[in-house]
């Protein structure tokens, strides 16, 4: 199962690199901003 | 569990004829939708904690990869395994696998619709095991051999006599006369009936509300406490869970946990809600020995930055169906697969494939109230406006209706050629369906007139009934 575990891994790090910005918070996804995550 | 989606239309035409499945789906817009508003009158906050828990949604789904990692890292530290899953295939042999490990001959399960998904029950009889649905409503429809037809009351589309009639057909070995006219007494049986399959039971397998990345807990919701007796009683306890359930913290649960059992069933809380942390440590009265999270992924990455990746934000607290009009006229089972109604028309497509759900973007009238009811606010018809769009785009929708939506936009970019076609036309219908007030018959509308009149214009377009009626004026005010 480590296959699946690293593939389903890269398939979300690989959509989030396509993805465009999404449209509520402050984020980009490339980094954990502790405090806004707090405020979530 | 194989698709029926295709056949959608026969499938609602069915519906649409059944008396006993109307009267049922009847009682639907009474309930739930009902108390969901009396619970949100009760609760000033309500839209607050739904912006809260949407932001929550929102910020995991942007870093589920870390969250995930976090929350098998905390399973791994309380002394749990996790078994990543890419397909329900590979889901399938993993929960096999324990199960054989365990040397399982009964799995007692909770309400699971990820357990539908995979067709984890037909999997487990294909190899001489016993699955036993806890959950009343699943219980009754285990027996009747049929899927369920609403996400939390996969059992709604039965009547209390049919209900009554499947228990006297499967409990054979008691007493044919028995009294059974009452809930209560229906209740009591199938308590009766699955208190010696909880404790027979030698795998517990549930689904899970939330997965909680902070602490490697999940959270288990139920009226019932069927859950509770399905983890803790048998020595192995499986999590069957699709990724998006994951949360950053506990606090995030219970921002969560407040508007889920307010959307689902218009209750404040759920009566149990249950934290379960990995199996049961030295000194632990109760609670398995042995602790597996099954995380399945099964399409949903595929859903990650595309049209539909708010999607993934949902609870499923089956707000959407409740107040859907076009759920409440057939029920689930005519959309042919595991989910129904407007998160249904959306999911089916993304996961089993927009050519195998073809009809189900189409089962929706837009009237947004899916959206407003929706407590992680998932702008539902906005995405089966964009599973239609896709469609036109592959023309994998009938040329005429491609052809009459090019005219249409071609009409309605060009306002004053659009009033030259459309007024005359229903001025005609208006002329023609004067005496009667309705068509029974239409050419090119066939679809709408084969099951209901159609009414006939009163005359003049909305715009122009508006002038007269001096509208306009009163907006320049």
């Amino acid at each position: 199962m480590s296959d699946a575990r690293d593939d389903i891994l890269y398939a979300i790090k690989a959509a989030r690199t396509e993805a465009p910005v999404v449209e509520t918070g402050d984020e980009t996804g490339d980094e954990i901003d502790s405090e806004t995550k707090g405020e979530a | 569990m194989e698709s029926t989606s295709r056949t959608f239309k026969e499938n609602a035409g069915k519906a649409l004829a059944d008396a006993k499945l109307r009267a049922a789906l009847d009682k639907l817009s009474d309930g739930f939708p009902a108390k969901r508003l009396e619970a949100k009158a009760r609760l000033p906050e309500f839209d607050d904690l739904r912006d809260a828990a949407r932001d929550i949604k929102h910020h995991t789904l942007a870093n589920l990869d870390f969250y995930l990692e976090e929350f098998e890292a905390r399973v791994i530290e309380a002394g749990g395994a996790v078994h990543w899953c890419r397909t329900a295939a590979e889901a399938r042999t993993a929960i096999l696998k324990i199960c054989k490990q365990a040397g399982a001959r009964t799995v007692t399960k909770s309400k699971s619709m990820i357990g539908e998904e995979i067709a984890i029950n037909e999997h487990l009889e294909a190899h001489e095991i016993e699955p036993v649905e806890t959950d009343l409503g699943e219980y009754i429809i285990q027996l009747r051999n049929e899927p369920p037809s609403h996400i939390i009351a996969p059992a709604i589309h039965l009547s209390m006599e049919q209900v009554a009639d499947t228990f006297r057909d499967k409990h054979r070995h008691l007493a044919s006369d028995r009294a059974l006219e009452e809930p209560r007494a229906l209740l009591e049986e199938a308590r009766s009936e699955l208190r010696q399959k909880f404790i027979a039971a030698d795998v517990g397998l549930t689904g899970a509300n939330m997965l909680i990345a902070e602490t490697g807990s999940i959270v288990l919701v139920t009226n019932e406490g069927n859950a509770d007796l399905t983890y803790c009683l048998p020595k192995t306890h499986i999590v069957l869970a699709s990724l998006e359930k994951v949360v950053p913290t506990l606090e995030d649960a219970t921002t969560i946990l407040r508007v889920l059992a307010r959307s689902a069933t218009g209750q404040d809380m759920s009566v149990y809600t249950t934290f379960c942390t990995g199996p049961k440590l030295d000194g632990d009265l109760d609670g398995p020995e042995n602790f597996h999270v099954v995380l399945l992924d099964n399409g949903r990455t595929k859903m990650l930055g595309s049209e539909f990746h708010d999607m993934l934000r949902c609870i499923r607290c089956g707000a959407c169906l409740n107040s859907c009009p076009v759920y409440k006229a057939i029920g689930g089972h005519a959309y042919g697969w595991v989910y129904s109604g407007p998160m249904g028309a959306v999911l089916i497509p993304n996961l089993i494939g927009l050519d195998e759900a073809s009809h189900l973007p189409n089962a929706s009238t837009l009237c947004g109230k899916c959206e407003d009811v929706c407590p992680m606010r998932i702008p539902l018809p906005g995405m089966l406006r964009a599973l239609r769009r896709r469609q036109f785009e592959r023309e994998s929708t009938p040329s005429v209706g491609r052809f009459l939506l090019r005219a249409w936009a071609f009409l309605a970019r060009r306002p004053w050629l659009y009033r030259m076609a459309i007024t005359p036309a229903v001025n005609v219908l208006a002329a023609l369906g004067r005496r009667r007030g309705r068509f029974r018959r239409l050419p090119l509308a066939g679809g709408w007139t084969k099951l209901r009149d159609l009414p006939a214009p009163e005359g003049g377009t909305f715009v122009s009934r508006w002038h007269k009626k001096g509208g306009h004026k009163e907006r320049s005010r």
